[in-house]
């Protein structure tokens, strides 16, 4: 009705104007007043959509309108604040330096979801700051900007900051070819709608109108859908792609085990010989992959070894005989523990490594040990008193309890909660034996090193921190992740340790000297979930972005990834020998991955919906790119490197751990009616 | 749904959280009360303190300062943290020393120490008889 009714208006309309012009003449009446005129009889017939249509079409405004669009105070265009702004800015040296710490004091503070898509801005507006001051003859106050910004930028970025440190005189923007390349480029960034928006209302409310008018004439915002993915576009200058972290990426690290000192290689021989002699070969090839010597003075001090060490030997020996050769052929047996009536309040699993105890974290400050071998859980205070105990509480944190592990020997479990300490419990007497303070903020996830004596923490507090046992304090502290840090893995040769954050990257850390040595960057949600192969050359990430990403510790490359899983992954874990890859999350999914073959995207691997019309549909989707279907959630492809899923019915998957027999254990919560 | 909620999950929208656990609505609602409350106590404090008979703003400007001041502290700065971490990380690993047993810190760090509890008297319940000082009264 109302379309229609516009159509004749503006019908009406043209016969009007054609007869004004035929009326007026045309050199008396000029254009415009024709139009104000046409408008006028629009207005008095009361033909509204009509003149709206009119208005547009011959761009016309009022004075009033013209004036609004002009004011600074009103929703005026972002162009005229930079228009109004920058005369009064480029007055005075200082405004550079404070805005741009006002900037980053705002992305230090700003939504944990969104900082890690806001921090990659900083980079390139310093850049053009630095720049622009430099050009502008202010070498001195670009000398003190880039001192102190340099340490912070210098961790995602060392090659250019390296560059962009040797400019010094404006002379010298002509003669670097870095500079021009900036000056020339627009740089390339990926950001979700919300986070621009987020950028750009504070640039406005602050008045930084400088650093806005380099966001908006310097960068090439391109505003990507739900998640800002750093796959598939090209981030930063054209052609410096996949550069920024090759400087601290190619740091040597020592990825192969210590090798372990001739008396005990002597003492487990000589108790190996006691058991079976055969055995003796299965533990020589276990030795010849450890490396002997290291530089001096790089090793982290370890633990000697005891008769209870050689004792553990040989039973690893024993296992390693017992071991189930695992491959696409041979999938591993999964045993899952499930438990139930837990009211949405357990936090967190851990098996020993034996297999014989449970360890599960609650909400309600506690934590509970199940007995997984039928024997009842003795307590050596105790030994009198027979009891048949399969289950034990252990009270004593005043918050919940997020991470929890055992040590190697079994004798400890120690872990982390929200009232910011871990815990060390004895396994013997079932009691709290060590508190351990340091962290400020809730500890997410706690783990014992593979000898033993060390664990390491991470925490809200945006550090992680490494502990030994016979120390109150912590004896190191990695900082340097911009967000909380919610998991961490050592490597198997206790040299480094693994952290994963809600920055979206994984960073590998040099235990003894606290440096970041890696970082791991390819997520586009936090990381979740994190493992490390045996052999240390591998590791597996994974988060709420559903992929997991498999990661080549030595060239700190990403290796592939994996699609498949629905929801976030919370556990994953290498067999023995590192071929087969295990992970189980939300999604109520245990799923087992090759981790040798070279993955391409395939169909879909959920045939429960869409078995009915196979062929044509299959079709369609695998012809689909790569990024954009794997981003939409209907549309979950799985890669063809997975092996197998092994659905519950209704538990999240918390934990996943092989065992060195090479069978896999998982643990969940029964959840009723999610 | 009531209308905070609904509020509240328009709020969750417009930062781009599309996806959460139903209880995280009344759980921020629940949050956002107490918050309330509090701000609004403490400038009912601020304002009887000044001699005011009614609460303006300059009473609820206060109290938000105080709360906020005390209970929205974020993590130190990185800046502080990778000082602290350089300093921390500047002395190489203690050597774990060689003895035997299990590790620990020193005793005073422990919570080893003898686990006592002091068994209260039990009442006496000997016969009928009743408690002890109504029958020192009886016999005297």
């Amino acid at each position: 009705m109302a379309s229609s009714n516009a159509t004749a208006a503006t019908a009406a309309a043209a016969t009007l104007a054609d007869s004004a012009h035929l009326a007026g003449g045309e050199s008396s009446a000029s254009q415009e007043q024709l139009d104000r005129i046409v408008l006028g009889y629009l207005k008095r017939k009361g033909y509204r959509l009509a003149e709206d249509a009119f208005k547009r079409e011959a761009r016309l405004q009022t004075l009033g309108e013209l004036s609004c669009e002009l004011q600074p105070g009103a929703d005026a265009s972002i162009p005229n604040y930079v228009l109004y702004y920058s005369q009064t800015e480029q007055g005075e040296p200082g405004v550079y330096r404070r805005s741009f710490d006002g900037l980053r004091r705002w992305l230090d503070t700003s939504l944990d979801m969104y900082r890690p898509e806001l921090r990659a801005t900083l980079f390139p507006v310093f850049a053009h700051v630095y720049l622009e001051m430099l050009s502008k003859g202010l070498a001195e106050e670009a000398r003190e900007f880039m001192q102190a910004n340099r340490a912070d930028l210098e961790d995602e970025h060392p090659a250019e900051m390296q560059k962009l440190g040797a400019i010094t005189l404006p002379q010298h923007l002509q003669e670097s070819e870095f500079a021009q390349m900036l000056l020339a480029e627009k740089y390339n960034l990926r950001m979700t709608g919300v986070a621009l928006r987020l950028l750009v209302s504070f640039l406005l409310d602050q008045k930084h109108m400088l650093l806005l008018r380099v966001v908006s004439q310097r960068l090439n915002i391109q505003v990507a859908g739900d998640h800002a993915d750093s796959t598939g576009a090209d981030i930063g200058v054209v052609g410096q792609t996949g550069m920024q972290m090759d400087g601290l990426n190619q740091q040597p690290v020592q990825l192969a085990k210590s090798a372990t000192n001739a008396a005990f290689r002597e003492e487990v021989e000589r108790a190996l010989q006691q058991h079976d002699a055969t055995l003796k070969d299965s533990w020589r090839e276990v030795r010849r992959c450890t490396i002997r010597s290291y530089r001096r003075g790089l090793l982290t001090p370890l633990p000697i070894r005891t008769t209870f060490d050689v004792k553990q030997e040989v039973e690893r020996i024993k296992d390693l005989a017992k071991q189930i050769a695992l491959g696409p052929g041979a999938l591993p047996s999964i045993c899952c523990y499930t438990v139930h009536n837990t009211n949405d309040s357990l936090n967190c699993m851990a098996f020993s490594d034996d297999l014989s105890t449970m360890a599960c974290g609650f909400s309600e400050s506690y934590v509970k040990l199940w007995s997984l071998t039928g024997q009842p859980l003795r307590d050596l205070e105790r030994a009198r008193e027979t009891t048949d105990a399969h289950c034990r509480k252990l009270i004593g944190h005043s918050g919940p309890v997020f991470g929890a592990s055992f040590s190697p020997d079994g004798r400890f479990l120690v872990t982390a909660s929200e009232d910011s300490t871990a815990r060390l419990w004895s396994l013997d007497t079932y009691s709290n034996v060590v508190c351990y303070r340091g962290h400020n903020y809730p500890v997410w996830d706690v783990e014992f090193g593979p000898y033993g004596t060390y664990f390491a923490t991470a925490s809200h507090d945006r550090t992680a921190r490494l502990w030994s046992c016979e120390h109150p304090y912590p004896l190191r502290v990695f900082a340097g992740h911009l967000s909380d840090v919610d998991c961490l893995r050592f490597h198997p040769n206790s040299r480094y340790l693994l952290t994963g954050s809600s920055d979206q990257t994984v960073r590998m850390w040099d235990v003894q000297h606290g440096q970041c040595v890696r970082i791991f960057k390819d997520h586009c949600a936090p990381v979740t979930a994190l493992a490390t192969s045996m052999d240390g050359r591998l590791a597996a990430s994974a988060g709420a972005d559903k992929i997991i990403r498999l990661w080549d510790l030595g060239s700190g490359n990403l290796i592939k990834r994996l699609h498949g899983h629905e929801a976030c992954v919370y556990s994953l874990s290498f067999n023995a020998e590192g071929n087969i890859l295990c992970s189980g999350g939300a999604d109520n999914v245990v799923r087992v991955w090759d981790v040798v073959r070279e993955n391409e995207l395939r169909v879909p691997q959920r045939p429960s919906r869409l078995s009915g019309k196979g062929g044509p549909r299959s079709a369609v989707w695998s012809a689909r790119s790569k990024a954009q279907s794997a981003l939409t959630q209907q549309t979950i492809l799985c890669s063809a490197d997975l092996l197998g899923s092994f659905p519950t019915k209704s538990t999240p998957i918390y934990r996943v751990q092989f065992t060195r027999r090479n069978l896999a254990v998982v643990g969940g919560a029964f959840m009723p009616h999610a | 749904m009531p209308k905070e909620a609904h509020v509240m999950a328009l709020i969750l929208n417009t930062l781009g959280v599309e996806e959460y656990d139903p209880k995280v609505l009344p759980m921020l609602m629940e949050f956002a009360h107490r918050y309330m409350t509090d701000v609004f106590q403490d400038a009912q404090l601020y304002a009887d303190h000044a001699g005011k008979r009614d609460v303006d703003l300059d009473d609820v400007q206060l109290a938000i300062q105080g709360i906020v001041n005390n209970s929205f502290t974020g993590p130190p700065p990185r800046e502080f943290l990778t000082e602290l971490a350089a300093e921390k990380n500047s002395a190489p690993l203690p050597l774990i020393p060689e003895r035997y047993g299990i590790r620990l810190p020193p005793e005073q760090y422990c919570l080893t120490g003898a686990n006592y509890q002091i068994v209260p008297e039990p009442p006496s319940t000997e016969g009928t008889r009743p408690a002890a000082g109504s029958s020192m009264s009886a016999t005297r």
